[in-house]
């Protein structure tokens, strides 16, 4: 694991429970000041400010609440939460606690990927060693009336149960088909309790804000994108691995610290996200310019790039969880133009039709996984179109 | 003598749904459970889960077929699965799956007629930075090359640490 | 292992119009303001202004899904567009319901959908009412952009009498789905599989035969597409038809006179019963008779039936408080067959009225007929087949659902506007001076009203009041207060009615999966556990939402149906029981009228 930093992640400096020890001589309300003067925003990809999360789901009206941790991971590209997991599930496990004091939970649950689960057991001796030291169970020390345990649930391999509300479905037994929206999670969530669902970096930090102060964070990074992030950093390049990053950064920086040369393009955010050209990599990480996700992967110079697009959209066809028009049959006619522009069967206008198509994906999808399912596509055809055309015609086969 | 196999998995899925206080909420757990233990879910069990949750049988087939990990026939004792991430170098992997299929005889989505190898595709599983990557039984082997094949599959039937199952599966 | 005890896994989606808080919202659609309930959604607050929106997986009857995605309009703010169906209005939104991107959307959905479904419009069955060509008359595009899929296997599933299953038709809306576990309590239907492979199928993708099905034909009619359909008898009825050496005569159902016109063009709720029997006769059958005659036998057998159990109740010292459950709709008697078996025996064992009337007919003076039952209903071929080797009298050869029967006017040439007036022939069991039309399930319930005009000697106004909200189940109170005297032919069923005093309550439940709820209200002692007697049927609104009745179906379309039927209702009770003696007058009238069930759970290996 490596750092542009300091060479060491900050969450390995942060001394755990310290910021659950400050947690717990606030008030609540106090706890989600201190996240909104921080600036912190989720780290799963939706970005959304979680101070705002959580005051809308203490408001909520409620039997019970709810923090779920979502350590699904699907993202082809990521692999930073298994870093954490890994490395800091005290820290993870810390920042559900200190969520539950806030918005006044008493249940917690982590969901992890099936594919992980060769890490459950050290993170269920974690578990033990907290509840042993009364960091967890019942009356956590500093405030009496506070009550709460965490439990993991593996799995069962569906990308799209990364997506919160079909999470929540694999968690009630279901097919874990994503929710109509709204109501939110946060109004109505696991067996219709309010439910708060963060991302297992996102918790992480939380711990480090509290221990550090808000202050710190909120200078760190950039206006609209406060603090440091990981990244997943992975393709072709000589140094791969897990990185720490303030907001803000250039991909030519980033390329630059992971040691990439001769480069076609970079796919910011995994399969969901899109790729950037060269004449880009000037771009900056951050919520005002490029969305970030978990995810970057570097794409070489002998990269075909149609096969790139081609492997993004065979995973949503795949993963599409199949209950909305758009995506179930949307991804898959993308797909067949990617075959036919391979093919050299795919006049200009038929590619121009598809990205009109891709366009209705992104904006009538019922999750976003349908959402951002194109973008790649489209990404890789505005960019690369040059490359795409002009193949030599097979006849069907 | 079928029926009395039957019978007896029967009383067992029973017992393990009422062990969940037959709480439907508790569906996908139990058939975690069925598939670990029988290595599928059948037909049978479940008809023996809806039963005793009192669901429709077609809700938790319904639920098995979306799952991956469900299968509602037996799967390999051994099952081997190759990472198609993306990140990974397409050409080693590609030699990774020629050998697997060579030394098994079976083509990938398919198990070995003496049930213990089944090799699959399967998508990223996080270890982007370290393929090509082949599982087995869940445990993760990284860095795999075509020349490691041979090895692989003989420590699985030798019962090697290679295949050790891994923490809770 | 016993059934239906436990709480069913209740359906995760709310109907998109079911929380109505009482707070309203001010918000704006396409620059009209409106001003709607909390929770309304977008949908239905464009309704109330007249801005339409076009849907395809949401149904009037069903809960909302949000699938299809045709509904997306613009909510100021928002970067995706936002389904309207299910779009709950919680604070003051601006919306717009058209533009480019609108427009696109709607194009390519359909785009997408026509490019999966293999269906050919020119030889479908659907065609004129299938809401997928419709959509794409309006919203689709002029030229197919994505080839369709090359193979077209046929994939029928014809397993369950009267009902067709083509997915290569299935788009997906599930609405099938909703329908079999939210309104009819069954599940045979769920998703399978997903991504690009999922399909909607029945447990192990078994034929739907053999998933516990109960041929209700719920699903049937409303499914937006031809995916699911009534299975096609004509043929077989012509080639009767044709035969110059058959006699054929057919019976038809009042239910079927309350809906055909709309296979026909007319509003739901057209009365269509005389020219039918022209149109019937022109067909070519040699005789038509009305079905409504072994309805009321069965009223009478059924009245029988309660007040020998009420005077037995009378002189026992247990109160067994468990009501008489109707058995007159074979889909919840296979229903109670497959979920509930433990309550078997609480079915007074009768016949249905269609299947009825065939035996009536073929044991007096039809011996050698073809006999045709013209049912609203899929199910009734469920009843011929658990009749078939009993040893009972056999019902009708065939059945046609109201579907079937217009499609046979059409291709018969038939132009109805044309036609004069005809009137039923009268079956030879049916005394001259008697053709009584008592009120069928519906508005008014036949027992109850025959029970209280026997008992006090006047007729009463019967009112069923819905119990919780539920429109599914309601409960009529009577009150008897003077009483008649008891007529002869009920002396060996109850010497005094006396003993009736008091009030009586009967109920009644319309789809099972309402049905199932009053069995769960019985069970916990609740107001059905005092009912003298519960008239149930399968399907939503009774027979007038029967799986053969025309396409499409709504509450609103059912009332309309049932009131015609009421309205045709002429009434008296009396001669009721001569009518019931003379059909009966057989040597064994059991096997006439009775029928035996079997208990067959819900396992299917
Ligand atoms: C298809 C899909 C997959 C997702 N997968 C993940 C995931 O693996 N991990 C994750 O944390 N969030 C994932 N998300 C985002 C979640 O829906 C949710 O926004 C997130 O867990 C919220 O956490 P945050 O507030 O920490 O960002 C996914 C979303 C979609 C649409
Ligand atoms: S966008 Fe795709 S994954 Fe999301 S709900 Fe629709 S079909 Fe399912
Ligand atoms: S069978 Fe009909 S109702 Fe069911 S999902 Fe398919 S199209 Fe919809
Ligand atoms: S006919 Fe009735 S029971 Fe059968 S699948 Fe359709 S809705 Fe379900
Ligand atoms: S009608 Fe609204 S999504 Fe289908």
């Amino acid at each position: 694991m490596k750092s542009s930093l300091t060479g060491k992640l900050t969450f390995a400096l942060v001394e755990p429970d310290t910021g659950l020890a400050h947690a717990v001589t606030m008030s609540p309300p106090g706890i989600v000041d201190e996240l909104r003067r921080s600036g912190l925003r989720g780290r799963g990809g939706g970005g959304f400010e979680v101070a705002e999360k959580w005051r809308l789901c203490a408001a909520a009206e409620g039997p019970g609440r709810f923090i779920v941790c979502n350590a699904a991971e699907g993202e082809p590209g990521s692999f930073k939460d298994r870093a954490i997991l890994q490395g800091f599930a005290q820290l993870v496990f810390e920042g559900m606690t200190i969520a539950a004091a806030a918005v006044g939970a008493s249940r917690g649950i982590l969901y992890l990927r099936r594919e992980y689960g060769y890490m459950a057991a050290h993170m269920e001796s974690v578990l033990a060693a907290r509840r042993h030291a009364g960091l967890l169970g019942q009356c956590i020390p500093g405030r009496g009336d506070f009550d709460f345990d965490i439990s993991i649930h593996l799995g069962d391999g569906a990308y799209v149960c990364g997506q919160e509300t079909a999470l929540l479905e694999y968690l009630e037994g279901r097919r874990g088909e994503p929710r109509n929206r709204p109501p939110w999670p946060t109004t109505r969530g696991l067996r219709g309790a309010p439910t708060v669902v963060h991302n297992v970096e996102t918790f992480a930090w939380v711990s480090c804000v509290l221990a550090r102060g808000a202050a710190w964070f909120k200078n760190l990074g950039t206006a609209g994108s406060p603090g440091l992030k990981l990244f997943s950093v992975s393709g072709d390049c000589q140094r791969p691995g897990v990185y720490e990053f303030q907001l803000g950064f250039s991909i030519s920086e980033l390329l630059e610290t992971v040691g990439a040369e001769r480069v076609k393009g970079v796919q910011i955010g995994g399969a969901s996200g899109r790729m950037i050209p060269p004449s880009q990599f000037h771009r900056t990480i951050a919520m005002e310019d490029l969305p970030y996700g978990g995810a970057i992967i570097v794409f070489g110079e002998e990269r075909d790039m149609l096969d790139v697009a081609g492997n993004y959209l065979r995973f949503f066809v795949r993963e599409s969880c199949g209950q909305c028009v758009p995506c179930r049959e949307g991804t898959r006619r993308l797909l067949d133009g990617v075959e036919r522009l391979r093919q050299g069967r795919c006049p200009a206008v038929h590619l121009d039709r598809l990205c009109e198509l891709g366009n209705t994906i992104r904006l009538t999808s019922k999750c976003g996984l349908g959402q951002s399912a194109p973008q790649a596509f489209l990404s890789i055809v505005s960019h690369y179109r040059r490359e795409l055309m002009g193949r030599e015609r097979h006849e069907r086969g | 003598m079928l029926t009395t196999e039957r019978d007896r998995i029967g009383l067992e899925i029973e017992k393990l749904v009422r062990s969940y206080h037959n709480d439907c909420g508790a569906l996908i757990a139990i058939l975690q459970e069925v598939q670990r233990r029988y290595r599928h879910v059948s037909q049978y069990a479940m008809q023996v889960i809806a039963d005793a949750l009192d669901v429709h049988p077609a809700q938790v087939f319904s639920v098995v077929s979306y799952y991956r990990f469900l299968s509602t026939t037996p799967r390999g004792r051994f099952v081997i699965q190759l990472s198609d991430c993306i990140a990974h170098d397409a050409v080693e992997r590609a030699a990774v799956a020629r050998q697997l299929e060579n030394d098994l005889g079976i083509r990938f989505g398919e198990t070995t007629v003496d049930g213990l190898f089944s090799l699959e595709h399967t998508g990223c599983i996080g270890m982007c930075d370290q393929g090509p990557v082949v599982s087995v039984n869940g445990r993760i082997h990284t860095q795999f090359t075509a020349d490691r094949v041979g090895a692989l599959l003989r420590d699985c039937l030798g019962g090697g640490d290679m295949v050790a199952a891994p923490g809770r599966d | 292992m016993s059934a239906a005890k436990k709480r069913k896994a209740v359906s995760k989606k709310q109907p998109g119009t079911c929380q109505a808080p009482s707070a309203l919202v001010r918000m704006e659609i396409d620059g009209t303001p409106v001003t709607v309930p909390m929770g309304t959604t977008i949908l239905d607050a464009a309704a109330s202004i007249g801005i339409p929106i076009p849907t395809l997986c949401s149904h009037p009857d069903l809960c909302r899904s949000g699938n299809c995605r045709i509904c997306c309009v613009r909510v100021e703010g928002q970067d995706a567009l936002q389904s309207a169906c299910v779009y709950p209005i919680a604070e003051p939104i601006r919306v717009t319901t058209g533009g480019r991107d609108i427009r696109m959307a709607r194009q390519h959905i359909v785009e997408l959908l026509l490019a999966a479904h293999r269906g050919t419009c020119t030889t479908c069955r659907r065609s004129d009412n299938c809401e997928l060509r419709a959509l794409a008359a309006s919203w689709g595009p002029d030229h197919l952009l994505f080839e369709k899929p090359e193979d077209c296997p046929e994939r029928e599933d014809a397993s369950m009498p009267g009902i067709v299953r083509d997915m290569d038709r299935c788009i997906l809306c599930r609405r099938c789905v909703r329908t079999c576990s939210d309104l009819q309590a069954v599940g045979a239907f769920e998703p399978v599989g997903k991504g690009d492979d999922i399909t909607v199928g029945t447990f192990a993708a078994r034929p739907l035969k053999d998933s516990l099905c109960i041929a209700c034909g719920q699903c049937v009619v409303r499914c937006p597409t031809a995916a699911l359909s009534v299975a096609d008898g004509t043929d077989r009825v012509f080639a009767a038809l044709d035969d110059p050496r058959r006699r054929v005569v057919v019976s038809v159902s009042p239910f079927v006179s309350a809906a055909i016109a709309e296979e026909f063009g007319c509003p739901p709720g057209t009365w269509m019963e005389s020219r039918l029997v022209t149109a019937l006769r022109r067909c070519g059958f040699d005789a038509v008779y009305d079905a409504h005659l072994a309805g009321n036998v069965l009223t009478v057998a059924q009245m029988m039936a309660l007040l020998k159990e009420l005077w037995i109740r009378f002189n026992s010292l247990e109160d067994t408080r468990r009501p008489i459950l109707s058995s007159a709709c074979s889909a919840w008697v296979r229903w109670v067959e497959h979920f509930a078996p433990d309550v078997l025996d609480w079915l007074f064992p009768l016949r249905g009225p269609d299947d009825l009337m065939g035996a009536l007919l073929r044991a007096h003076g039809e011996p050698d007929a073809t006999i045709v039952a013209a049912v609203p209903c899929t199910a009734c071929h469920l009843e011929i087949q658990r009749n078939s080797g009993t040893g009972a009298v056999r019902g009708p050869d065939a059945m046609l659902t109201t579907v079937e029967l217009a499609r046979m006017i059409r291709r018969s040439g038939i132009g109805l506007s044309s036609l004069l007036e005809g009137a039923f022939d009268r079956p030879s069991f049916a005394p001259t001076d008697v053709m009584p039309r008592y009120p069928a399930h519906g508005p008014g319930s036949a027992v109850a009203s025959l029970f209280i005009e026997t008992v006090t000697g006047s007729r009463a106004d019967i009112r069923f009041e819905e119990v919780g909200g539920d429109p599914g189940l309601s409960v009529a109170r009577l009150t008897v207060d003077a009483t008649a005297e008891v007529p002869d032919w009920l002396y060996p069923y109850i010497p005094q009615f006396n003993c009736l005093r008091g009030d009586i309550l009967f109920g009644r439940v319309s789809g099972t999966a309402a049905a199932r709820r009053m069995l769960s209200d019985i069970r916990a002692g609740g107001v059905f556990s005092r009912c003298a007697f519960i008239e149930v049927s399968a399907c939503p609104d009774g027979c007038a939402g029967g799986g053969g009745q025309p396409v499409p179906t709504s509450p609103d379309i059912r009332r309309r149906r049932l009131e015609a039927v009421h309205a045709a209702v002429t009434a008296t009770g009396s001669g009721m029981h001569r009518l019931h003696g003379a059909a009966l007058a057989v040597p064994d009238p059991q096997r006439l009228i009775g029928a035996s069930f079997e208990a067959r759970g819900r396992f299917l290996v």
